[in-house]
Order: C-alpha cells, then sequence, then structure tokens
C-alpha cells in the first residue's frame, strides 16, 4: 500500500538578480486516500514557502525562513482556547456541573 | 401482459452494461478533475512570478491548500413477484457525489535590493482577529459558566 501522507520540499526554479543568485523552496504535505479503498477517493494538498536559499556572487550562501505569522498566532489562539478547556475540565470547573 | 414479455424480450443485455462504462467513465472523469486540483497547489502556485523594478526584485510567496473527494456507491437486490408464477426482477441503483476547496493565502513577500535579500511576512489582520474574537468568546463563556457554578456550589454549602 503506498504511503498516504508524504512531505515534499521543492525548489522554485532560480532567479538572478544583482549578480545574486535566489533560489525559494516550498514544502507539499500530501494525504491521499489510498487506491485499495473501493468507491472512495480524495486528498488533500498544503504547499507553503519554507525558506530562500541566496547565493552571493563569492559563493556565500545564505537561507532566510519563510515565517508565517497569521497561522503562528492563529493556532496558538485555537491552543489556548483548548488548553482553557481542558484546565476547566481537569479542574472540575467543566461548565454547568454542580458540586454537591 | 403482452407489452411486459415484449419489453422482456426487448432488453438489450450489452446497452445494460453499457451504463456501467458510462458510470467507470463518470468516475474516471471525476478521479481526472480531483488530480487536476491537486495538481493546482504545486510549487509554481506557491511563488508568483519575480517582478523586477529597479534594482528591486519582488517575488510573491503565498500557501495553497486544495481539498477534494468523492465517492460512487452502487447496488441491487432480487425482487420476488407478489404474483405466484411470475419471474423474480432485479433491481440495482448506483450514484456518487464529490467536492471540493482550494484556497490561497499571501504569506510573505521576498525583496532582493542592493542592500540584500530580506522576506517581508504579509500578516492578514482580518484572520487574527477573527480568530482572537473566537477566543475571547470561548474564554469568556467558559469564564461565566465557572462562576455560575461556583456561585451555586456556595449557594449549596450554606
Amino acid at each position: 500500500m503506498a504511503s498516504m501522507l508524504t512531505i515534499e520540499t521543492h525548489p522554485l526554479a532560480a532567479v538572478e538578480h544583482n549578480g545574486m543568485r535566489l533560489t525559494a523552496f516550498a514544502r507539499a504535505w500530501q494525504l491521499r486516500l489510498p487506491a485499495e479503498v473501493p468507491f472512495i477517493r480524495g486528498g488533500l494538498v498544503w504547499n507553503r514557502p519554507v525558506s530562500v536559499l541566496v547565493t552571493e556572487p563569492d559563493g556565500h550562501e545564505t537561507v532566510l525562513p519563510i515565517t508565517d505569522p497569521t497561522r503562528i498566532i492563529v493556532w496558538t489562539l485555537a491552543g489556548l482556547s483548548a488548553a482553557l478547556a481542558l484546565a476547566f475540565i481537569v479542574f472540575g470547573l467543566k461548565p454547568g456541573r454542580r458540586k454537591s | 401482459m403482452m407489452d411486459d414479455e415484449q419489453e422482456l424480450d426487448d432488453f438489450d443485455m450489452d446497452a445494460d452494461m453499457g451504463t456501467f462504462d458510462s458510470e467507470a467513465a463518470a468516475g474516471d472523469a471525476i478521479v481526472n478533475v480531483m488530480g487536476e486540483m491537486l495538481e493546482a497547489a504545486s510549487v509554481d502556485a506557491v511563488f508568483g512570478i519575480p517582478v523586477e523594478q529597479g534594482d528591486f526584485l519582488v517575488i510573491p510567496a503565498a500557501e495553497v491548500m486544495a481539498v477534494a473527494g468523492f465517492g460512487l456507491g452502487s447496488g441491487g437486490a432480487e425482487e420476488a413477484s407478489s404474483k405466484p408464477g411470475e419471474e423474480t426482477g432485479y433491481s440495482s441503483g448506483s450514484g456518487g457525489g464529490g467536492g471540493g476547496y482550494s484556497f490561497s493565502r499571501p504569506v510573505a513577500v521576498i525583496i532582493a535590493g542592493p542592500a540584500g535579500v530580506r522576506v517581508e511576512p504579509v500578516i492578514d489582520l482580518t484572520k487574527i482577529a477573527l480568530a482572537g474574537i473566537t477566543a475571547a468568546g470561548f474564554a469568556i463563556g467558559m469564564l461565566a459558566q465557572m462562576r455560575r457554578s461556583m456561585r451555586m456550589a456556595g449557594r449549596r454549602s450554606r
């Protein structure tokens, strides 16, 4: 059975500018339902930029990461909400629960 | 009754099997559409065409997500005749459905200039605000429930 989840990093064709060479990389997460599953087909592809490799004229290479603050903030808020809900459950303060 | 017998005589098995061929063709078409949709989220879709303006070069970068799925189903059953002596019939049916969703959101801009290369992130304030409002509403709701529970517990203990 082929792997359902594949994670691959692909480079974009290098771009030359002012003697510098820029190579951008994107990481693709691919989730596909196996072909063995009858009558159902489906999949998900999530592709996002990860870094840029800058090669200077003297050959010096620098990798610049591409961060996504929006995703970090949104997932942090979601995590805090989940942690808050978990804390209420763990400490016996589940909503609507009456203490005898 | 004669008409029914005539219909049975006219029943063409090959033509009937043809419907299964068309179902298979429809399935293949759906698979192709789904494949094209998923391929749309390729690396070429992540990075835009570099734009050169004077000494600066700008490459837009976005995250791309595509989700697609479909299902097919078919079945059949023999039907017992209500009248004695009549042959049993066979009925079958098939159906399918599918859907997909794709989106793209700008993540950053790569800027190459005389001072070097830098990556400027693109912050989606609307998305952050919506997530913040949702999280705050959830937290306020939970705290209100907690206070109510504590107040009720206090009344009971008196």
